[in-house]
């Protein structure tokens, strides 16, 4: 056994002191202030270097009254599957010449993107490299415009930007 | 307890007549009874070779060798396993060394070493019993063998060294794992001793996976939350870390643990 060792990180954390961020009646006054200065605990290149980042909002007793989802865990498991399998068949990702067959819009959206929020370059190689990887999950050969706006919506967007 | 004729430490009634023990090592000049153990850094195992001298002097147990906290105190636990079997411990001066005593000795699973290198000692068991085995385990106050964290890695290295290995019972199947040596798993010291003198032989255990007890959660038991379970089968396709912040006090630990990856196979990307 040799380090470093191949993990995955997966974290959760609340998005300001009381944890109402996004709930004008609950939050407290310092909204949304307090956000930023809560998360400025974590450091911005720790940031930049998780990949997907989600904001999950409280669930509504709407949605829990809705009847249990179809698709359980083995689907998923199924599709990741079929994913991964796609991604080890076509490409081979540790040579880092890899390319990504983006479409043209999809390119155009990148950049545009990189250049309105600042993205950095590990940021850009990380969006192309889950935007691929959702080309996968999709069963698309090529990447598309759809497929990088998803990348992109799950790169983290700062407090207050 | 059986087992130990002649071996002359049988506790007399609380007896602290110090003249009711032989020398243990009559005839022999035996100095010292030593077995291997092993130290972890990670998952790397440094070979510790476990000391114990009996000497004349002032009756004391002491430990040395760097050992922390929970080392120090097996001093309590082994007292208590050799009385369980109905063994006093030796009046003398008991010198328990951890070599290389420069490395500081962390963890419980150094009371079975010891406390089998105290039995040799003691000649309860023949000094060459463990020559050629890593001994780990941590004994509780009945003489029972509780779990130790690293038993895989440890017979993996007693493997590499051409040993085999003694862990716990319930870890036997684990170190199985660590391919073709002699992996004895006795359920209690009492049945280590009892496999050495031929009265009780252990059979070597099979490799076997920890039992789950808890069923695995499934993502048809979390409502809502649907760009929380898309991330996480981006992130099971590809592990990507992802980092979820959420309102809901317990919906991001939930969707965590539902992740449907937890992939067994290798991810295709250096991260």
């Amino acid at each position: 056994m040799t380090y470093p060792a191949r993990f995955q990180l997966v974290a959760a954390m609340n998005p300001c002191k009381c944890g109402w961020l996004d709930n004008p009646a609950l939050a407290c006054s310092r909204v949304p202030r307090c956000a930023a200065d809560y998360q400025a605990k974590i450091s911005g290149p720790l940031f930049d270097r998780i990949d997907l980042h989600i904001d999950v909002p409280a669930v509504k007793p709407a949605d829990l009254a809705l009847p249990a989802p179809a698709e359980g865990t083995a689907d998923i498991a199924a599709r990741v599957a079929a994913a991964r399998f796609a991604a080890l068949a076509d490409r081979d990702f540790a040579d880092p010449a890899v390319t990504v067959n983006a479409d043209a819009d999809g390119t155009k959206l990148l950049t545009a993107a990189a250049e309105r929020l600042h993205l950095s370059a590990r940021a850009w190689h990380r969006i192309r490299r889950v935007a691929r990887t959702i080309a996968d999950l999709d069963g698309s050969d090529g990447v598309c415009r759809v497929h990088v706006a998803e990348a992109l919506g799950c790169r983290r967007v700062a407090p207050g930007r | 307890m059986d087992g130990f004729t002649g071996s002359g430490y049988a506790d007399t009634a609380g007896s602290a007549d110090t003249d009711a023990a032989p020398a243990p090592q009559k005839g022999r000049n035996r100095m010292v009874s030593r077995v291997h153990t092993v130290a972890f850094n990670g998952v790397d195992v440094l070979d510790i070779d476990c000391q114990v001298q009996l000497s004349s002097g002032m009756v004391a147990f002491n430990v040395v060798g760097l050992p922390d906290k929970a080392v120090a105190e097996s001093r309590e636990r082994v007292r208590a396993a050799l009385a369980a079997m109905g063994l006093a411990l030796p009046p003398k001066r008991i010198a328990v060394n951890l070599a290389p005593a420069d490395v500081l000795k962390e963890g419980a699973h150094f009371d079975l070493p010891i406390a089998v290198a105290l039995l040799m000692a003691m000649d309860v068991i023949p000094a060459d019993a463990f020559e050629n085995h890593t001994i780990l385990g941590e004994l509780s106050l009945d003489g029972r063998l509780a779990p130790v964290a690293g038993v895989l890695p440890a017979a993996i290295g007693a493997n590499a060294a051409g040993r085999g290995i003694v862990c716990p019972a319930v870890q036997g199947g684990e170190a199985a794992w660590a391919g073709d040596i002699d992996v004895l798993a006795p359920a209690s010291l009492l049945a280590l001793v009892n496999h050495v003198k031929g009265t009780q032989v252990l059979t070597p255990p099979k490799p076997a996976l920890a039992a789950h007890d808890t069923p695995i959660p499934d993502m048809r038991d979390v409502k809502g939350q649907e760009s929380a379970k898309r991330a996480l089968e981006i992130a099971a396709c590809c592990s990507w870390t992802s980092c979820r912040n959420s309102t809901g006090a317990a919906s991001k630990r939930c969707v965590s643990r539902w992740n449907p990856g937890a992939p067994s196979s290798p991810a295709p990307t250096p991260m």
